[in-house]
């Protein structure tokens, strides 16, 4: 599928800010099943970008704006293409306990620091349990689906996990972040994923809407045969599937912390207040998805 | 005939004395000291502590303390009157292997952050170096200027009861206590000079200009003379003295993170003239609170953009970032590796013995003997969280137990170092053993420099090993002692002689004739020789 | 010089500025109060009430008790104007430079700040004059030592900046507050005037002001004498050709420097004032007093701006 993408945020401040630093990470990733075709950021007041690739691998665009300002607006523009993703492998859980799985696995399977204490998901972990990691995975993200609401009210940017299992809802970085840990608790590592979901019905007809930055998850799922390597393979725990064609990546990491879309720290008493707009268009709503 | 104090002093049972030898009799190099401590009546020894006290109080040479309250107190900082002395071969010993260990660790953090050599190779697994907390993703592939990354490293050294000297911790995040080496050998020579009589002690007071050079030495500065600023959290921070009194000895500006801003990619320090580039930066603070942009977001004492600019080369941070990856006690284990890995050279300051407890062998060794070793997280430092085995209770004992299981990684064991002792002064003026270790100062600029002997922490409760001023522990002022080998020049001897006799007589005040008389010493003093202004390269010395 | 510690020294300055001036003007007061007709609406208005207005204490016009204005703008720490605040915030500047002044300053400050929280409010009332006489000589040993142990640098200016810059704006404040912009037809010039030596004593210029042979000591006489006199120490004009020398001296580009420049004008009208005012009536005076204090206030903007940028803005983080 080809998407455009434009990602605004617009910062009002209600007095003059200074040395406003923001880093952003917005462009899609290149990936097997997906390519960034194009990708520009534009500030106003405009200013001298920087960029870097960070230790997770995702480009991290940077900039200051020194001067007095009252507003700030970024704007980023990407186009890209994906496809949908070969069929996962479904090896059994003893395929987990490979020094192959263990060394692409790396950091991972660690703990992160961030999990509630180990007897409040020993439920849910106990529920998920199946057949094979890959059933695992489905399982997980519909239970989670299912299980709790999906609610802009109840949580914020700073939520934890406990936040999450107390109030029972939360947003798509609160479910992906309870699906970390509890892929992580069945001895699949599992990470974090920042992204654009086009969100309409692909046989609908829309060509634009209204979207928001995304958060799922990624597993790695042991290669069949014990031969084969083993495969990252995103799930969704807020909408209860797979990821495909349309979950367009920015980076992973082990949380939210590691792949934030804007990061901004500015100088001044003044308050912010930010406006967020993702639009979406489907550039080719004829094409088939592989194309 | 001495009398006082030192004759009665004993060591105590299986434990390495510095200054007595199992048979009473002073070691070789202590002898003199010993006498002279001998010679001072007791009242005499408390009476120095008063004026010392009052001395550090007045200098604000203090630290705070919890009173038995629960109250801060203000305490001047404790320093033991009798020095402690390390002779020349042994120091010579301790500053290479200490210099070795610094350069195999400095390699060993750029590893991390690069090749990870050490990882294919199978010496250190990757998982349990990126699960540090202090292992920052941040400055992953970042080679900071030169190459250096430990400029400034504290190592913790302790002798075993046989008199060998080990390393306890790695210190190469923001290692402090340097200030008091310096401040405690200004004390001694001023309130005790008679007892370094007959000593040729090595000289500490060229840290601060060492420091500099070495920080200047590492500074991105295109042309001129470097930018170096020290950059302290504030006047809260414990060890603000500290960093106040480095700045002020180095000449350099005392900053804040208010009085730091990132332009560009660059880094810059307020003034009344403006903004002016800042090339080098001594932080005395943490990573996580460096940069709220890609450190911890909530912290309002970084400076917002520093990695960037440190990314980008154009200012040097001491230390790196990153560096507390290395100063972990679940990596310490695994630093003789290190050296024979990085630098094909055997050890020559050996560990403490170690378990490992992500090893489940070690793991259930460490559970089987917990009574009988020191137990301590591996993401401290200062003494928290330690447990000492034969000192513990058993409910303490049973709650470690719990704790340790919990994540045993987070844990290391080791068998206790019976840490040797020298004599101390107790408050009825008489000297008793006490155990102390020894924290020397390196700095790596262009090569590794060791300041002569360092902190010593003493324990100022009998058999107690907790040495941490945290912990009630006091210091010492340690001495390095001269090589005999080269002979003293002769020259340089007779030197000051020579200056005081060339110096031109005070000038008084004359009346009348006497104006004719002065000026006919003034011609004469014209025609005289120059007289040599005495001068010691502070610069020489310490290189490894 | 790090912007921070220049703003922390040019505060440091007012402060002990704004203390030692704050004290003898009470001083002066007290004085007047004691000889009767404090607040003769013809003559020069120097009593409790407007005392108080002077130095940004609230005052709703009412008859103001004299314990009560002793005790507030003397001892109350939680009056921003009194005396031991002043101290108190010295206090904490100076301890902040404790690197950069030298210790005999630190100690002549906190010593004040000791002796003054050591006063109790019945013993002040009793006897004013132990704690008027604890800050002067503390603030007046405290400007011997900038004098006498600081180097020339940059330090010191920012310190005389801020201590001469708050020398005259307690000056303009009081004369704004004595001179009742009233009706000219009192025909107070040429009056002699019981009350325009309070004022005098309120700022220690009496025997300067005799020696100078200003003219009588009438309102007009003494104000112009205050505003206008450059050779009295603590005269406007004095006050600022100092800030403008101190400044000149700190400023390696004092030619360009805005504040500089501002003051430069500032010192220029007022030597003119001198001659084209005099005989100009309180009116007069008083609308001048205004100017020159709005140009005052601009100066501290202008110095604000161009050495101490960082450190005045107001810092606060945000991290979205």
């Amino acid at each position: 599928m080809h998407f455009g993408i434009d990602y605004v945020t617009e910062y009002r401040y209600d007095g003059e800010v200074i040395d406003n630093l923001n880093a952003i990470r917005a462009r899609p990733a290149t990936t097997p099943t997906q390519r960034c075709d194009e990708f520009h950021v534009r500030t106003d007041p405009e200013t001298r970008l920087h960029r870097y690739v960070d230790y997770f691998g995702a480009e991290v665009v940077e900039f200051g704006i020194d001067r007095p300002h009252d507003h700030l607006s970024i704007e980023v523009r990407a186009r890209v293409t994906t496809t949908d993703p070969d069929e996962p492998p479904e090896a059994g859980w003893d395929a987990l306990r490979t020094t192959a799985y263990e060394t692409a696995a790396g950091e991972f399977l660690l703990p992160t620091g961030q999990e509630p204490r180990p007897e409040r998901t020993t439920d849910l972990v106990e529920m998920t349990r199946a057949t094979s990691p890959l059933a695992t995975l489905r399982l997980l993200s519909e239970l989670l689906r299912d299980r709790f609401v999906y609610d802009t009210e109840t949580t914020f940017v700073g939520s934890t996990i406990d936040d999450l299992l107390d109030q029972g809802g939360g947003v798509c970085q609160d479910f992906a972040h309870l699906g970390t840990v509890l892929l992580r608790a069945h001895g699949i590592a599992a990470r974090y994923v920042s992204g654009y979901l086009w969100a309409a019905d692909p046989e609908g007809g829309d060509d634009s809407m209204e979207v928001a930055t995304h958060a799922w998850v990624e597993a790695l799922l042991p290669g069949v045969g014990g031969r084969d390597e083993p495969v990252w393979v995103g799930a969704d725990p807020t909408n209860g599937v797979l990821a495909g064609a349309t979950h367009v990546k920015i980076g992973h990491g082990r949380f939210y912390q590691d792949v934030p879309p804007v990061r901004g720290v500015y100088r001044g008493q003044a308050m912010a207040e930010p406006g967020v707009k993702v639009t979406m268009t489907r550039l080719d709503p004829a094409a088939s998805p592989r194309a | 005939m001495p009398k006082g104090p030192s004759l009665s002093y004993k060591g105590p049972e299986g434990i390495y004395d510095e200054a007595v030898k199992a048979s009473g009799a002073p070691r070789d190099h202590v002898t003199q000291l010993m006498e002279a401590v001998g010679a001072l009546e007791p009242e005499q020894l408390s009476a120095l502590g008063r004026r010392r006290d009052a001395n550090f109080i007045q200098a604000g040479i203090t630290f705070d303390t919890i009173g038995p309250d629960g109250q801060a107190v203000d305490r001047p900082f404790p320093l033991d009157l009798v020095p402690r002395v390390i002779d020349a071969d042994e120091w010579s010993t301790i500053k290479r292997g200490l210099a070795q260990r610094i350069r195999a660790l400095n390699q060993f953090i750029d590893d991390v952050y690069h090749g990870r050599e050490i990882v294919r190779e199978g010496l250190i697994p990757w998982r349990l170096i990126v699960s540090r907390s202090h292992f920052a993703r941040q400055v992953d592939g970042v080679r900071p200027p030169g190459g250096v990354y430990t400029h400034i490293a504290g190592l913790d050294l302790v002798r075993d009861s046989d008199g060998t000297w080990r390393v306890l911790e790695d210190n190469v995040r923001t290692p402090s206590g340097i200030s008091y080496v310096l401040a405690n050998r200004q004390a001694m020579t001023r309130l005790a000079p008679r007892l370094f009589s007959g000593y040729r002690v090595r000289p500490v007071d060229h840290y601060p200009q060492v420091l500099l050079e070495a920080l200047r030495a590492v500074a991105p500065a295109d042309e001129g003379e470097a930018t170096v600023v020290v950059w302290t959290p504030g006047p809260l921070n414990p060890a603000y003295f500290e960093h106040a009194f480095l700045a002020h000895q180095m000449g350099v500006e005392l900053v804040q993170a208010s009085d730091l801003v990132v332009r560009g990619d660059v880094c810059y320090m307020r003034t009344t003239r403006g903004l002016e580039r800042v090339h080098a930066i001594y932080r005395r603070l943490d990573d996580e609170f460096c940069d709220p942009l890609d450190f911890r977001p909530d912290s309002v004492i970084g400076v917002p953009g520093l990695l960037r600019a440190y990314r980008s080369g154009t200012v040097a941070v001491a230390n790196a970032f990153g560096t507390g990856v290395a100063d972990d006690k679940a990596i310490y284990p695994y630093v003789p590796d290190m050296i024979r890995f990085y630098l094909g050279e055997e050890p020559i300051l050996q560990n403490v013995p170690t378990y490992r407890m992500d090893r489940p062998d070690d793991l259930a060794h460490v559970m089987d003997h917990l009574s009988e070793l020191v137990v301590k997280p591996t993401s401290e430092s200062g003494g928290k969280g330690v447990v000492i085995g034969p000192h513990a209770t058993k409910a303490e004992l049973d709650q470690l137990r719990k704790d340790v299981m919990v994540n045993p990684a987070k844990w290391i064991g080791q068998e206790v170092v019976k840490l040797s002792t020298v004599p101390t002064v107790q408050e009825d003026g008489s000297l008793s053993p006490r155990h102390v270790d020894l924290r020397p100062f390196a700095v790596f600029g262009e090569t590794i420099r060791v300041i002569p002997g360092g902190l010593t922490r003493v324990a100022m409760t009998p058999g107690s090993m907790l040495v941490n001023s945290s912990m009630g522990g006091g210091s010492k002022d340690t001495w390095v002692l001269e090589s005999d080998s080269p002979e003293p020049d002769p020259e340089a001897a007779d030197q000051p002689a020579q200056g005081e006799r060339l110096l031109p007589s005070l000038p008084e005040v004359r009346w009348d004739s006497a104006w004719v008389g002065q000026s006919q010493q003034q011609q004469q003093q014209a025609g005289g020789p120059a007289a040599p202004v005495p001068t010691r390269d502070i610069t020489t010395g310490e290189d490894a | 010089m790090l912007a921070r510690i220049g703003h922390e020294l040019y505060w440091l300055g007012r402060y002990v500025s704004r203390a030692e001036h704050t004290s003898r003007m009470l001083e002066g007061v007290f004085a007047a109060d004691l000889q009767g007709r404090p607040d003769d609406p013809v003559g020069v208005n120097l009593s409790w009430g407007p005392v108080m207005a002077i130095m940004g204490a609230d005052w709703d016009g009412r008859r103001v008790q004299a314990a009560d204005a002793l005790q507030r703008l003397m001892l109350e720490p939680t009056t921003d104007a009194s005396v031991v605040a002043c101290v108190r915030r010295a206090r904490e500047a100076a301890r902040n430079l404790r690197d950069v002044v030298p210790q005999d300053m630190w100690e002549a400050i906190n010593t004040l700040s000791l002796e003054l929280l050591a006063v109790s409010p019945d013993a002040l009332l009793h006897d004013p004059s132990i704690a008027f006489r604890a800050v002067r000589e503390r603030c007046t040993l405290f400007w011997g030592l900038v004098g006498r142990t600081m180097l020339r640098d940059e330090a010191s200016a920012f310190l005389a900046a801020g201590e001469r810059l708050e020398g005259a704006s307690v000056l303009l404040r009081m004369l704004r507050v004595v001179l009742p912009a009233g009706d000219v037809r009192t025909g107070d010039d040429g009056e002699s005037d019981g009350q325009a030596h309070a004022l005098l004593r309120a700022v220690g210029g009496e025997q300067a002001f005799r020696r100078g042979a200003a003219g009588p000591p009438d309102t007009p006489h003494v104000a112009r004498f205050l505003l206008f006199e450059r050779d009295y120490p603590n005269a406007v004009a004095a006050h600022v050709s100092s800030v403008l020398e101190a400044l000149d001296q700190a400023d390696v580009a004092s030619r360009h420097s805005p504040p500089v420049l501002r003051l430069s004008r500032l010192a220029a009208d007022l030597d003119f004032h001198k001659r084209s005012l005099a005989l100009a009536d309180r009116n007069v005076l008083v609308e001048q007093s205004v100017v020159i204090q709005g140009e005052l206030d601009a100066v501290d903007r202008d110095i604000s701006e161009r050495y101490f940028a960082g450190a005045l803005r107001p810092t606060a983080f945000s991290v979205a």
